[in-house]
């Protein structure tokens, strides 16, 4: 399990340009239970990757703590060794083979598989013997998965890990690792801003903007905490703060002619009961996609909402 | 610190060295190359060449040290080695392995083949020098990867860790010796390379080259390669306090940049003070240090921080120039006074002066004391020698000194404003005879009045040393003769 407590990380300006700090994660608390998929969702530059990057001991907890499985994970090997991180590149590894990443690999982590790795890489079809430098971008990211999963760690990080990945090997890649997670127990985080991507993969998700994090739950609590509302009412219709009033939360509202639509806060079952004193012609509860309420929840906060109009 | 799992350090260590395999490479065929050439005993050429590609192989430490270090100053690289299952002490340890396997071990191995060629063959160095140049390759191997590291650990872009690693192996090889043999040396009428250089830093050469005995030489050479060690235990504690955040800073360790700046202006200071050239020594100072900061700031420059360079380059100026104050008002930093640690038993001593005097006839007038005296002896002369000594603590002085050229005669250094019809020179030199060789225990010259000139040697030979003034008298041959002498 990982127990992320009260989380903060501030990047000071480059040492010699002087100026003020970044905050890049801000109070951050979140448990991550064994044996999930967990899926980072966030807007740019949210402070996804960087909690990654904590997570796995590439930057030192000064303010908060991080624990996996009860340890610090910064300067413990021993805790880094049940971690496999992948970022969001694959540039390091081009001058080696995918038979040489498998020597480097198997020095680090004692757990190396030889036989998941032949297993992957068959059913996969990568050479093995040609440079990565020579492999398409996809190729590359399918390499270093199949590194991440023979290392048998007991956690997989993959950070934005399916770009350049086309739509068909996407899903063979995707059914690969989470078949090799379930068949061992393993825990899955993955950071995407593809949130169709987390929905379909995930079991749990969190959602952080500008450092703070907005949500972190399973897939379908956080869906069941938002109802797009439609309610039509002749002569005049719901204004906004008549809705307010019978103390729902709204996130978005518009209206046309008669008929107004919503986004609320709340479940459907709270959502109808404070309704219930409304008179309306039609009244209508859509259930939103997690697409749908991560760009609900970043346009509440003002982030990209020309663009997103 | 957790227990060191050395068996995975190893591991991990043959695994990085198949990632650095190109300069592997070139330095195992350039050294192979360079050992065979010292094998050539009828080619004097031949093996000249084969020492220059030892010098070049010991120059690419930088460049592997850099590279093995990679991870300081690339953030993809930083991700992964981070992130990998070892301690910040073992993965230290593990680059400082791979570091020794793609550069040290192959430093040491083709070194001993082409030392042994050498020695078996009459080539350019004697059997002894052979020995002596191998340890001394080790040591300045050791010297250059150590420093490379410290300074890789400090930057965290590419190119700062290149090219001030080349900056701090050059300066920390000139300036302690600059300083002090043209600040603290010459202003007390010395002219040896200091003692202490000899114990690291590539001008430990110069200093060897006085050294007779074995011990001398070798025991230099450990002690460098221990100092050697110590830095590399000093890089270590700043990689273990580094993680990512500073990779793609082009400097992250401020204080390491400062003092980089520092030595680089003393450096550069030191190489043109005494001479006529020290206005533009100055001017060139300012253009390298702007333009490393400038570097440095990648785009982020703005008047205000030019200023502010400025600003700093002139307070380094005045502490450089408070430096050679200080040894101007000290003689030396008390190093005129100083007598050699070592007994100076069964050593020759000679003090001798020697002036015309032109005004009334022409005379030379020459002063001496010379033989083989006791430790306690020799201190003595040295002692009432020194007591007669004029050091004159004028601005004019200290003006000449600093900006007139005198960097080719330290005696210079004890001028006194008066010229030559009031004042001598006196040169103290003590020396040992080994056999074909004549080692140089203490070398001095300093300024007397000459009407002290009659003083200072009646009183050597009333303590009983065997001293003496000789007057040769040129009038009578006229003044063509007394020329000839002169030039003579």
């Amino acid at each position: 399990m990982i127990e992320i407590q009260n989380v903060s990380m501030v990047f000071k300006q480059a040492g010699m340009s002087g100026g003020e700090g970044f905050k890049a994660l801000d109070d951050i608390s979140i448990t991550i239970p064994e044996g999930c998929i967990y899926g980072f969702l966030g807007s740019n530059g949210a402070g996804k990757s960087t909690l990654m990057r904590m997570l796995c001991g590439v930057y030192k907890t000064e303010l908060g703590s991080i624990r996996i499985d009860g340890r610090d994970v910064y300067d413990n090997a021993a805790a880094k060794g049940d971690i496999f991180f992948v970022n969001d590149e694959t540039v390091q590894f081009t001058t080696f083979t995918l038979d040489g990443l498998r020597k480097y690999y198997r020095s680090y982590y004692d757990s190396f598989s030889d036989e998941t790795f032949d297993r992957l890489v068959a059913k996969l079809g990568l050479p093995t013997d040609k440079r990565l430098a020579e492999f398409s971008k996809g190729m590359k990211r399918q390499a270093v998965v199949i590194i991440g999963l023979s290392c048998m760690t007991k956690y997989i990080m993959l950070d934005e890990a399916f770009d350049g990945l086309d739509p068909a090997m996407r899903k063979v890649v995707k059914n690969m690792i989470v078949d090799e997670m379930l068949d061992r127990q393993a825990t899955l985080i993955v950071s995407s801003h593809n949130v169709a991507e987390i929905n379909e993969l995930c079991d749990r998700a969190m959602l952080i903007h500008k450092g703070k994090l907005i949500f972190a739950d399973e897939i379908d609590e956080i869906q069941g905490g938002f109802r797009k509302v439609q309610l039509a009412r002749a002569g005049s219709p719901v204004a906004r703060e008549e809705l307010e009033a019978l103390g729902l939360e709204i996130m978005q509202y518009s209206a046309l002619g008669s008929v107004i639509q919503a986004v609320v806060r709340g479940t459907e079952e709270d959502i109808m009961r404070k309704l219930s004193s409304v008179k309306t012609d039609i009244t209508e509860l859509i259930p939103l996609t997690l697409e749908e309420i991560f760009i609900y929840e970043l346009e509440a906060r003002g982030y990209g909402s020309a663009e997103l109009k | 610190m957790a227990a060191l799992n050395l068996s995975k350090i190893n591991r991990t260590a043959l695994a990085e060295r198949k990632t650095h395999k190109k300069i592997s490479m070139i330095m195992i065929i350039m050294l192979a190359v360079a050992s065979v050439l010292c094998w050539m005993a009828d080619s004097e050429g031949l093996q000249i060449l084969g020492l220059f590609l030892y010098c070049v192989g010991m120059g690419v430490g930088i460049i592997a040290g850099v590279s093995v270090f990679r991870e300081m100053t690339n953030s993809q690289l930083g991700d992964v080695k981070l992130s990998l299952p070892l301690s910040n002490a073992e993965r230290f340890l593990s680059r400082l392995l791979t570091l020794a396997y793609v550069h040290v071990i192959p430093m040491l191995v083709f070194g001993f083949i082409g030392a042994l060629g050498l020695f078996l063959n009459d080539g350019v160095i004697s059997d002894e020098e052979v020995w002596q140049a191998l340890t001394l390759m080790v040591a300045y191997t050791f010297f250059i990867d150590s420093v490379t590291v410290f300074c890789t650990c400090c930057c965290g872009a590419l190119a700062e860790s290149i090219y001030f690693s080349v900056i701090a192996i050059g300066c920390l090889s000139v300036v302690p010796a600059a300083i002090c043999y043209r600040i603290a040396q010459g202003f007390a009428g010395m002219g040896d390379y200091p003692d202490f250089i000899k114990y690291w830093t590539l001008s430990s050469a110069f200093a060897l080259n006085d050294c007779v005995n074995k011990a001398d030489y070798y025991v230099p050479q450990i002690i460098s390669i221990l100092i050697s060690c110590l830095v590399f235990f000093a890089a270590y504690q700043i990689f273990r306090r580094r993680d990512a955040r500073s990779i793609g800073d082009p400097i992250a360790v401020r204080p390491f940049f400062e003092a980089i700046m520092l030595i680089g202006v003393f450096t550069v200071y030191s190489a043109f003070i005494c001479t006529s050239s020290f206005n533009i020594g100055v001017i060139i100072t300012a253009v390298i240090y702007i333009t490393i900061n400038i570097i440095v700031s990648r785009a982020k420059i703005s008047f205000k921080r030019i200023v502010g360079w400025l600003a700093k380059l002139a307070a380094t100026s005045l502490l450089f120039f408070g430096v050679v104050v200080a040894g101007f008002l000290t003689d030396g930093f008390g190093a005129y006074n100083h007598l050699p640690v070592r007994k100076m038993n069964n050593c020759s001593v000679q003090i001798d002066s020697s002036f015309y005097m032109t005004n009334d006839s022409l005379k030379e007038k020459n002063g001496e004391a010379h033989g083989d005296y006791t430790d306690a002896e020799i201190r003595d002369m040295i002692k009432i020698a020194r007591k007669y000594g004029k050091r004159d603590k004028t601005f004019d002085r200290f003006k000449s000194i600093v900006f007139d050229d005198n960097s080719g005669s330290y005696s210079y250094y004890n001028y006194v404003e008066g010229g030559e019809n009031k004042y001598a020179y006196l040169s103290i030199n003590v020396y040992k005879d080994y056999k074909n060789y004549t080692r140089n225990i203490l070398s001095q010259s300093i300024c007397i009045e000459r009407d002290d000139f009659d003083a200072l040697f009646n009183e050597l030979a009333d303590k009983g040393y065997d001293s003496r003034i000789t007057v040769n008298d040129y009038s009578s041959n006229g003044y063509d003769d007394y020329m000839d002498e002169v030039e003579y």
